[in-house]
């Protein structure tokens, strides 16, 4: 599906005469065993842009097994589109990010919690736009939030646990293109902890410091990410990253920062051809 | 639901306000009932230059960035 972010991206393709042709994956197929590219996608450099977890994933690996260059490439995918991968793979890189647990069962969970402390956030390992994210208060409600997990797909048991970082309400949200950050938001929440902007969180203009670009450019490394949004929080400790997305979006970021982020993309796109 | 696929659609079928599409819209864009917000996509026939609208696929569990 072409979104607003697509959309932006094939018009600044088009006003630099760059050649890009929009792909529908449900409009395809892709052989895994055959010889070659792809031959309904004649590029050589993708944008994967499918807003499916799923399809995302499986499609960039096709199509990397077929010869294209993907942006974002199967490695950034899998390490960042799930969270507990993200983490792992920020903590690698020594990039700073909040202190999380992972647990197999209720008991488990509620053990984790215990070293946590609350208030603690459980997340699904993937998933997005804050869905089924849960802000535990106390024990009590943590246990009923988790003993409802236990009748949910086998997925929602990998019990993912991060600390509440204590931060202003907002949180800051970077787009790294290549080895820069070249926008950043606060992403303020109203009435929700989640400041996520598909909730509703509001996008205000954030300055690109030497500090800001440090870590983002350092989180997208850690996932080998080249068109990434980094997600921060400012701890009374200095900046962390919870999170590192493959398939970031923008709509709302381009009126609040005035940055021209499709064009930019399209620009480091152009320049990977060129390699 | 006034239409099907395949004819055009041009009341929303969620609330039936009346659906426009955009002049410069293109296969696959999704466009918003400016009433209540439902989704549908752009099927243009490349042969006829028909544009069509179709309802979106609904949001599913693992969208998101």
């Amino acid at each position: 599906m072409i979104r607003w972010e697509e959309k932006a991206i094939a018009q600044a393709a088009e006003k630099r005469g760059v050649k890009a042709t929009l792909v529908d994956l449900k409009e395809m197929e892709i052989s895994l065993t055959g010889a070659g590219a792809n031959p309904k996608v004649a590029e050589k450099i993708v944008l994967q842009r499918c807003v499916s977890h799923y399809r995302n994933l499986y499609s960039t690996a096709a199509l990397e097994a077929a010869g294209h260059t993907v942006v974002n490439s199967l490695r950034t995918a899998w390490n960042s589109s799930d969270k507990l991968l993200c983490t792992l793979a920020l903590k690698r890189a020594g990039v700073p990010t909040p202190e999380t647990h992972v647990a197999f069962t209720e008991e488990g969970a509620m053990r984790a919690l215990g070293e946590l402390g609350y208030p603690a956030v459980l997340k699904p390992a993937v998933g997005s736009w804050g869905r089924l994210a849960a802000l535990l208060k106390d024990e009590d409600f943590a246990r009923a939030i988790i003993e409802d997990r236990e009748y949910m797909h086998p997925s929602y048991q990998v019990y993912y646990l991060q600390e509440y970082v204590k931060r202003p309400p907002r949180d800051i949200r970077t787009f790294v293109i290549g080895d820069r950050t070249v926008a950043a938001i606060y992403r303020t929440s109203a009435g929700d902890w989640r400041t996520n902007t598909a909730r509703g969180g509001k996008a205000e203009p954030c300055k690109v410091t030497k500090e800001i670009d440090d870590i983002s450019v350092k989180a997208a490394k850690a996932v080998e990410g080249r068109f990434v949004g980094v997600d921060l929080m400012e701890s009374k400790d200095g900046l962390v990253c919870h999170e590192v997305n493959n398939t970031t979006e923008f709509k709302n970021s381009v009126p609040a920062t005035g940055i021209d982020i499709p064009g930019l993309a399209v620009d480091y796109l152009a320049s990977l051809d060129r390699r | 639901m006034k239409g099907f696929e395949g004819e055009p659609l041009t009341n929303c079928e969620e609330c039936d306000a009346p659906l426009s599409i955009p002049n410069d819209a293109i296969q696959g864009e999704i466009v918003s009932c400016k009433d209540c917000g439902a989704s549908y996509e752009v099927k243009k026939d490349e042969a006829s230059g028909l544009v069509t609208l179709k309802p979106a696929e609904k949001e599913q569990e693992d969208w998101g960035e």
